[in-house]
């Protein structure tokens, strides 16, 4: 079946449930790049986004007789690709501590998707943006990411992580606010 | 203005959400004040991290990994399933095979199930026999023998 012109989602849903391969790769050509970009903001790696964004498919694919059709299904594979980020990062957190017997402020992040010739001065601002990101609250994390990795609307983003657009815009608010304060920190310990 | 009042909305200021007055008192101080002017050009770099980080590569063999997965994983399942049933089909064979030999010992015991239940507590109880039907089989038949 050609979903390239399909306009009623049910339709892709029904195929996805009846296990059309060509229903399954219809929806990771129209998904993969915002579910890569939303897990390198969240990872700060783009190979770890790419393992990640593999695992969030197989999950869709996997939980799609679960979807209810009561949001749309860009929202529901966001939800999914917000939660899988945010324990992939929990257990990364885990796994540092538990071999490096400290948290994982101390070890850089972000910088390994740079190329070798890439400026020092590059990697080290990708290093100073995640380690600060990885700083924030999760719920401000994950409203800055949407809102700046993905340009999602505010409503968008408040459908999503099922709260107000009010709540969204304090969230982005103090996310910013941190993530500056954050940044300043960074930079006097290790770019002055 | 103080240093500290700018840096609340340095991050602000570079991303041009600033009313008209806040923004062109921040450019005022950073005109002057080195220390934020520094601070702020570190942030936008650091900002402009993101949209590097926004494009994504094309990748052909993507949806492929992700298929073979998705199958793999489906004939695990499926096999994990057919294994479950060979091993519930096995427990319920001994389950019938030991019920069977129950029975089959007991109808050759010639134990009388009716014969019990008329007994009183006591005699049950007094009668070791009773108790031991294994035993009562082979005295019945050695009787029967002599």
């Amino acid at each position: 079946m050609n979903f390239d012109n399909y306009n009623n989602e049910k339709v892709l849903v029904n195929a996805l449930i009846a296990g059309d391969e060509s229903a399954y790769r219809h929806v990771i050509k129209i998904y993969r790049e915002p579910v890569i970009r939303l897990c390198r903001g969240f990872t700060g790696s783009f190979e770890d986004a790419e393992d990640l964004a593999q695992d969030i498919f197989i999950e869709v694919f996997r939980s799609v007789g679960k979807f209810r059709s009561r949001s749309s299904m860009s929202t529901w594979i966001y939800r999914i690709a917000v939660n899988k980020s945010l324990n992939f990062i929990r257990d990364n957190k885990k796994r540092n501590y538990d071999e490096h017997g400290k948290h994982d402020e101390e070890v850089i992040k972000g910088s390994d998707n740079y190329s070798a010739d890439s400026p020092l001065v590059q990697k080290e601002h990708a290093a100073a943006l995640h380690n600060a990101l990885e700083k924030l609250p999760e719920a401000q994390r994950t409203v800055f990411i949407l809102s700046k990795y993905e340009d999602l609307k505010y409503s968008e983003i408040a459908d999503i992580m099922r709260t107000s657009i009010s709540s969204v815009e304090s969230l982005l608010f103090r996310a910013k606010r941190n993530l500056q304060d954050k940044l300043r920190d960074y930079y006097e310990k290790n770019l002055s | 203005m103080e240093c500290s009042k700018a840096h609340n909305d340095i991050i602000f200021y570079i991303e041009g959400s600033l009313d008209k007055k806040r923004s062109s008192a921040i450019k005022q101080h950073l005109d002057t004040c080195k220390n934020c002017s520094d601070f702020a050009d570190k942030l936008r770099e650091s900002l402009d991290v993101i949209e590097a980080e926004k494009k994504v590569s094309e990748d052909n063999d993507f949806a492929d990994r992700v298929m073979a997965e998705v199958f793999v994983q489906g004939k695990k399942q499926n096999t994990y399933s057919l294994e479950i049933l060979r091993y519930a089909a096995a427990a319920a064979i001994i389950i019938f095979g030991v019920f069977t030999g129950i029975n089959i010992a007991r109808l050759a015991s010639g134990y009388d199930q009716e014969e019990l239940t008329e007994m009183t507590d006591e005699t049950y109880y007094l009668n070791d026999m009773y108790q031991e039907p294994i035993e009562s089989f082979f005295l019945i038949n050695y009787e029967d023998n002599e």
